[in-house]
């Protein structure tokens, strides 16, 4: 079980494991997606402050604030990275990522502002294209869905695009 | 049809947790969980996230349609609604570039100890969220409506069905597999 402690897997042999878990999650419940659990989520805590907003939001009617499958799956990658990271000794407590100290320097409040405001465009931008790079770019991709490989598509043109911006002349 | 095989909700559950697992273990292996990797992948330095989707989307594709054509899964396609997928995508992948994680990737991250996921991209994402809730029905009547084409897939709009449709796959697979190979040759 030497593999198991393993520091670095590689890109294919855990794509290829992604890609039989995909058969599992499709046969088993339904294909795999992680950010409509955000919306649940945001849904469930701010109905503790105004329930009745939430309840008459047309978006949380559709997206019931509720723990579901994807929310277990959500909270499954939480542990499962945590074990994993446990196992070979990878667990870090860090707050600045080792790229982002070399070109930004080591503040704190940088990191999280870039970080909060990346969160919120991100989410803003996955709810309106209807997926993440797991239900778009993964179980849109491989059941050759047109709305798959559009969204994964542009996921990456304004990725790459945003992240030569930011990282210009550094 | 035998699938889904888990129909009670409290196996739903269940069933959730155990792949979230597997997912999450996988990709803090493969280091997809990492800020370096994703804005390395978004600089075109570290090829590491495209060759474990393209691997998963390939190994995928053959399994799920081999399913539907002996009947035992159908198709869960997410309409195509160009405008939204499209500036969506766009508007994420700043949000992408910034942040440096995914929304799963991003959870992730926290297993592993980087706070800044948790402090930065888990608190942004919910409000993210739940501003998107604010908004979605001053979107739904117009922009979310543009180029409207259901549940459309590339056999689909090519007018190809079974047996057919294993010539895209296939076309898919040696395309995905090419590129791995240019990448390797130049040590990406």
């Amino acid at each position: 079980m030497k593999w198991i402690r393993k520091q670095v897997w590689s890109p294919y042999a855990s794509g290829i494991i992604i890609g039989l878990l995909s058969w599992f999650a499709f046969l088993t419940v339904k294909p795999l997606g992680a950010s409509t659990t955000f919306v649940r989520t945001a849904g469930v805590i701010e109905r503790f402050f105004a329930p009745e907003h939430v309840t008459n939001l047309p978006y949380f009617i559709a997206k019931t604030p509720k723990i579901d499958w994807q929310w277990m799956l959500v909270l499954g990658i939480l542990i499962g990275s945590f074990v994993s990271a446990r196992l070979s000794g990878t667990f870090q407590m860090k707050f600045v990522p080792p790229m982002w100290q070399k070109s930004f320097g080591s503040s704190r409040i940088k990191r999280w502002a870039v970080a909060f405001a990346g969160g919120i465009v991100l989410m803003i931008g996955a709810r309106m294209a209807g997926g993440c790079p797991t239900g778009h770019g993964l179980s849109g991709t491989l059941q050759l869905a047109v709305s798959g490989w559009v969204a994964v598509f542009f996921f990456f043109a304004g990725g790459i695009i945003a992240a030569k911006k930011l990282y210009r002349g550094r | 049809m035998i699938a889904p095989i888990i129909t009670s909700p409290a196996g739903k559950l269940i069933f959730g947790l155990i792949t979230g697992f597997i997912l999450g273990f996988t990709i803090q292996k493969a280091k997809l969980v990492r800020y370096d990797t994703i804005v390395g992948q978004l600089r075109l330095k570290d090829f590491t996230m495209l060759k474990l989707m393209l691997t998963a989307t390939m190994v995928g594709m053959v399994g799920i349609y081999f399913f539907k054509d002996i009947g035992i899964l159908k198709l869960s396609i997410k309409p195509t609604y160009l405008a939204a997928n499209i500036i969506g995508a766009l508007i994420f992948g700043i949000g992408f570039a910034l942040l440096g994680y995914c929304p799963g990737t991003g959870v992730g991250a926290i297993g592993e100890g980087r706070t800044d996921a948790f402090w930065g991209g888990l608190l942004g994402m919910l409000v993210g969220a739940a501003l998107y809730a604010e908004i979605y029905h001053h979107l739904k009547g117009n922009i979310l409506k543009w180029g409207s084409y259901g549940k459309i897939t590339i056999p689909s709009i090519l007018g190809v069905s079974y047996p057919y449709h294993w010539f895209i796959i296939a076309a898919f697979c040696i395309g995905i597999i090419l590129f791995f190979l240019a990448l390797e040759k130049r040590r990406l």
